[in-house]
């Protein structure tokens, strides 16, 4: 028997029990205990992912490799969260405020960080891609909108101006539609590729 | 109760028409065997890196995105997981293994058994090492931050963001570009598609960005032919549902 014929078959049962859980209403509470399944199957999946994730830096510190102090660190602060979840329970309100003190400064400064990067990119872009209509138009869209964002323009009092605005509003709506019903399609086959067992990440 | 609506009908009968074109371009591309489809930007040079990271004594180093179980539970989070276990089986017994990180549990820990189970295969299992395919962080920027430092390695031929990566992933295509690593982008993610115009290399969009394997067997070249075929029949779809709202047919 071929390799690939199990998983196969797996794939293809797996998506008519799921189809005719979705569409044959007498079945529908199974649904919810598929969806059970999946929650459980996550949570034990992060945890061996922790547990692994752990042993790889007890590895590296075992090793003395170079970055020894980030591991460190790594294993400190993880040691630190889950006793304070295990003694106060992780609903406790002090023990979310201790872990969103320090998730949120460090998540918001990446994301400072992300604006002055996406700012420079957006000048990079031209030596990058080099002066192609895409580049130039967005370029402009994006001095376009920079305009707009102001707001001055929606100040004067002019019906065809509006329009105008309200055209262009439109538009970043439109391609992402565009790109959405691309990415979509692009779903669509790789869901029937992995049913029919075409796509084989795990070797043939 | 479910109830089937009207948007569940229309999403039942594309999958069934993207089904049904499926069939008909992988009978037809059995029948004529004509060369290999046209293939996303990102598969290629993917493709073309791995070869040249074997000659070079480098290797490749992917990151897999965060999408799959946790925040963005979908099927397009996996993408990624084709091309990382294309580079993992070919650089099986290269100096430099390639090497991935995924801002998902579950997607780390299926990379991970994947590749694990190819040097299994190779009868080679005491080359494997976990650091090979590991989970670089529980949120999407955790995610990020885990994998930049990955970035510094001199060892790197390029590096691969492939499934669903935010606008987070420019962090990692900025500091690849400072660090002259080639950078491909096949993200699932509509910011991940814009950070990756913005400053990858190379990079796919739209339905591209899932086609993440080489057209290599007679039903993954139908699929790539399928795919154009439809898409080809929605763009004339939409053209022709704007003239007739143009012409006042439709409300």
């Amino acid at each position: 028997m071929k390799r690939w014929l199990a998983p196969a078959l797996a794939g293809v049962s797996a998506a008519f029990v799921i189809l005719a859980v979705i569409f044959q209403w007498q079945l529908g509470p199974y649904l919810g205990v598929v969806l059970r399944w999946v929650i459980i199957l996550g949570a034990a999946g992060l945890l061996a992912a922790m547990v692994l994730l752990m042993l790889t830096h007890l590895r590296k510190i075992g090793s003395s490799q170079k970055g020894i102090i980030y591991s460190l660190v790594l294993l400190g602060s993880f040691g630190a969260s889950l006793a304070g979840g295990l003694i106060l329970g992780v609903e406790n309100d002090q023990y979310l405020r201790w872990i969103g003190g320090i998730i949120r400064p460090l998540e918001t400064s990446l994301l400072g960080l992300l604006a002055l990067v996406m700012a420079g990119a957006a000048f990079k872009l031209f030596r990058l891609r080099g002066w192609s209509p895409l580049s130039i138009s967005f370029a402009v869209f994006a001095l376009i909108f920079l305009i707009l964002g102001l707001g001055f323009l929606q100040g004067i009092d002019n019906p065809t101006l509006a329009g105008v605005i309200a055209f262009l509003r439109r538009l970043p709506l439109v391609g992402a539609r565009g790109l959405l019903i691309g990415i979509g399609l692009g779903l669509v086959f790789l869901g029937l590729r992995v049913i029919f067992g075409i796509e084989r990440p795990y070797g043939d | 109760m479910w109830q089937i609506n009207q948007t569940d009908a229309l999403a039942g009968g594309l999958f069934l028409l993207a089904a049904l074109a499926y069939l008909f371009t992988f009978i037809t591309r059995r029948k004529s065997r004509t060369a290999a489809p046209r293939m996303p930007e990102a598969a290629l040079a993917a493709d073309t890196l791995m070869h040249q990271a074997a000659e070079r004594g480098t290797r490749l180093n992917f990151y897999l995105g965060n999408g799959f179980t946790g925040a963005y539970p979908d099927l397009a989070g996996a993408s990624g997981l084709a091309m990382q276990g294309l580079a993992a089986r070919r650089a099986l017994f290269y100096d430099h293994a390639a090497q991935s990180l995924a801002g998902d549990a579950g997607l780390a820990l299926i990379s991970q058994m994947v590749t694990q189970g190819f040097y299994e295969q190779a009868i080679a299992p005491e080359l494997f090492r976990p650091e090979m395919a590991g989970w670089s962080g529980p949120s999407p920027w955790a995610g990020i931050a885990g994998f930049l430092p990955e970035l510094r390695n001199a060892k790197n031929e390029a590096i691969v963001l492939a499934g669903h990566t935010g606008p987070a992933a420019l962090l990692a295509l900025d500091l690849a570009s400072q660090e002259r690593v080639i950078s491909i982008s096949s993200s699932s993610s509509l910011s991940g598609q814009a950070a990756a115009f913005l400053a990858a290399d190379m990079f796919s969009l739209g339905e591209d960005a899932l086609q993440t394997t080489l057209a290599e067997s007679a039903g993954a070249k139908a699929a790539v032919d399928a795919q154009d075929l439809l898409r080809m029949l929605i763009a004339l779809g939409l053209l022709a549902a704007a003239v007739l709202k143009l012409t006042g047919v439709l409300p």
